[in-house]
């Protein structure tokens, strides 16, 4: 992209270079952005713009721990090499749900069949 | 964007994987796992629920490997898929309540640091991202594909299943938003002075 190109707050808020710029000042890209600023005073504002755009876009999350991805693809890779892949079902979540909302279900019946026996056990009594 | 070599780099990834070779489609999901679990956990706090999801996809690429398409956009077709098993499966579990992306600001803009000296840029910012806050759940979305991703206009409307154009209006919307945050700081300022 040549410099005439940035002339909006998305050209430079949405441009993968300037944003490393601005979260990394010392970069491989400073040469280029630092001049860049420094030919184009009147876009001053703009780039002021632009790296308070960038700030309030980034969230901030940290970058999962390597070892984390390595292991989630091993298990892939692990699964296909083993030729297990064919009992995959399509939506394999149904076990983590199934535990989640029958164990819910159950509860409330418990809770409701423990006080119709409170109930009857009291009609019971007092007659 | 991506620079062009990343680009051939997971074409020939794509390639070799639809030939039957599993260490390339470890690479490839290696590449882009951090993108999906990052956009997944937009949909769901529960982070197993978003492995499991992402191990799904893999798995179910995998398996059909020998009809998927020659593609160029491996990482849009990627969220794609996701986000499509995602919603289906947190919708099924949670019954009533469509899951909806939330973009989360979780922590507080990064300024003070050495990345804005400036109050008034830090004061910009948080304006910036309470109006970002005030967008609907799907303006946010395609901003953060925008931003996060760098999807254009045509990917968002892939993933999202949108047409190109009111993503684009989406977009225009989202960004005029911003800019009028900062007509109106600039305007209290003028009048300080």
């Amino acid at each position: 992209m040549s410099t005439e190109d940035y002339n909006t707050l998305e050209d430079l808020a949405f441009s993968r270079s300037f944003r490393n710029w601005v979260l990394n000042p010392e970069g491989p890209e400073a040469d280029f952005w630092t001049n860049w600023v420094a030919h184009n005073p009147e876009k001053g504002e703009l780039v002021n713009q632009a790296k308070a755009a960038i700030a309030a876009l980034e969230l901030g999350l940290k970058p999962l721990p390597g070892r984390t991805v390595d292991s989630e693809v091993r298990k892939v890779v692990q699964k296909i090499q083993d030729g297990r892949v064919n009992a995959v079902r399509e939506i394999p979540l149904r076990n983590s749900l199934l535990g989640r909302r029958p164990a819910r279900i159950w509860t409330v019946a418990a809770v409701i069949a423990a006080v119709a026996i409170i109930l009857i056990l009291f009609r019971i009594f007092r007659q | 964007m991506p620079s062009v070599n990343l680009l051939d780099e997971n074409l020939l990834l794509w390639n070799k994987f639809r030939n039957g070779d599993a260490d390339a489609f470890g690479e490839l999901m290696h590449a882009h796992y951090q993108d999906l679990f990052n956009y997944g956990t937009r949909f769901t706090k529960d982070t197993g629920l978003v492995k499991e999801c992402i191990q799904d996809l893999f798995l179910n690429l995998w398996l059909n490997r020998l009809t998927v398409s020659e593609t160029s956009f491996v990482k849009y077709d990627l969220l794609r898929s996701l986000r499509h098993n995602l919603t289906r499966t947190v919708s099924r579990s949670r019954r009533a309540v469509e899951p909806q992306f939330e973009y989360l600001f979780n922590c507080p803009p990064s300024i003070g640091s050495n990345l804005i000296h400036e109050e008034r840029l830090a004061d910009l910012a948080r304006k910036m991202r309470r109006s970002l806050a005030g967008l609907s759940r799907r303006q946010q979305e395609v901003i953060y594909l925008r931003f996060h991703m760098d999807a254009y206009a045509e990917d968002i409307a892939g993933i999202m299943s949108l047409s190109s154009q009111s993503v684009q209006n989406l977009l225009n919307d989202a960004l005029h938003r911003l800019r009028k945050v900062r007509k109106f700081i600039f305007t209290n300022v003028n009048r300080r002075l």
